[in-house]
């Protein structure tokens, strides 16, 4: 299926944090959480209004069902991190200088998986920014009884 | 063993050194490397002086004199040799040492061969709350294979940057491990600053440091980069002032 970029600033998109990048007194995600690997050429995160769901933790709920089904293991102490498309997409551009955009990449069995491309594995200082413009309203748990 | 502290009194100073740390260093030994009678007797003998020594210059020759017994463990000997002529003409306060010797601890880490090793070494200078937390780490990929394993020369740097921290004066970091499996610490200065180091195995820190200070409006200060720790250090300046002030 051909890649189409998200129309919408005003929309969000969800990361899965692994409790391995998850400070441990707060909850909150570092920024690890949002780091590539040597590999990787885009952040995999979820379109949360690709769901349609009226309130953001039911689109949530939508997002963990989702990469349970791809499974994927989501840990209860792992946390969501929901980022505005501008949000994230200035993070970006205000350290490399260079426009970013967000994809979206449907898959199979992941309707809403979107890629976050415009920086590199090598770029900390990326994710730090990124991980700079949370705060404890937009960190949700990753499990319903979390 | 004894675990008491003793005063080492050099020419013109006098500092307090526990050294029960040198003393478990030597317990560090394996038993099954005991079979040489000389060398064992040497390696009882070096503990004894250890124990009796009075001044930094004693604990010198001690070490160097079963170094000719021990072809094996020289390296190490070698090494808490130069950390006490470090501690000999840098001055270093004591009080800044943690519970146990960095000295011994820092060897531990340099020579430790498995990932457990380097966090009961970590433990061993008195550091619970980083080793609990690093323990913790390490389960996470028995319950998630998705869960990257962390490297051991990546967390063996973070170890030694831990260990020499005291004389950075910084607080406690936050710790966890990146998508590649590197060891990464954080800290934050409430909700704008963040410095942000990923442990490399090859001995470097890729490095973030971000401020964004209210009083500054807009304004913002950055500087990324890999760099060996004692140079990162000086990088960061602007940050860790704000961090320990």
């Amino acid at each position: 299926m051909p890649a189409v970029k998200i129309p919408c600033d005003g929309d969000h998109i969800s990361r899965y944090c692994k409790p391995s990048a998850i400070y441990r007194d707060t909850l909150m995600p570092m920024a690890a959480a949002f780091e590539l690997r040597e590999d990787e050429e885009y952040l995999s995160v979820n379109w949360i209004e690709y769901f349609e769901e009226l309130n953001l933790v039911a689109a949530i709920n939508k997002v963990q069902w989702t990469l349970q089904n791809k499974v994927l293991n989501i840990s209860p102490n792992g946390r969501f991190a929901v980022l505005g498309v501008k949000e994230i997409k200035d993070a970006i551009s205000s350290v490399t200088r260079h426009a970013s955009h967000i994809e979206h990449m449907p898959e199979t069995d992941d309707g809403s998986h979107c890629g976050v491309f415009g920086y590199s594995a090598s770029d900390l200082e990326v994710a730090s920014e990124i991980a700079l413009q949370l705060d404890l309203q937009n960190v949700y748990p990753s499990t319903t009884n979390s | 063993m004894s675990t008491e502290t003793i005063t080492l009194n050099d020419t013109n100073t006098e500092k307090s050194v526990e050294t029960s740390a040198m003393l478990q260093y030597l317990n560090i030994k394996p038993q099954n490397s005991m079979q040489d009678t000389e060398l064992s007797q040497q390696w009882t003998g070096l503990s004894l002086i250890l124990a009796s020594s009075d001044t930094l210059t004693q604990v010198e020759q001690s070490f160097n004199t079963f170094k000719k017994y021990d072809d094996e463990f020289s390296h190490r000997i070698d090494s808490i040799i130069m950390s006490l002529q470090d501690v000999r003409y840098t001055g270093q306060s004591y009080d800044t040492i943690p519970k146990k010797s960095l000295i011994a601890c820092k060897t531990l880490i340099t020579d430790a061969a498995t990932c457990e090793e380097i966090v009961a070494a970590i433990r061993y200078g008195g550091w619970n709350a980083i080793a609990d937390r690093l323990t913790y780490l390490r389960s996470l990929v028995l319950d998630d294979p998705d869960e990257i394993p962390i490297q051991i020369e990546s967390l063996r740097n973070l170890a030694l940057f831990i260990a020499n921290r005291q004389q950075q004066q910084l607080p406690e970091p936050q710790i966890g491990i990146n998508p590649d499996g590197f060891a990464c610490t954080e800290w934050r200065i409430a909700n704008h600053g963040i410095l942000a180091m990923d442990f490399m195995p090859s001995g470097q820190v890729r490095f973030a440091a971000i401020l964004k200070p209210p009083e500054s409006g807009n304004a913002r200060w950055s500087v990324n980069g890999v760099l060996p720790p004692d140079h990162m250090m000086d990088a960061i300046r602007v940050f860790t002032d704000r961090l320990t002030s």
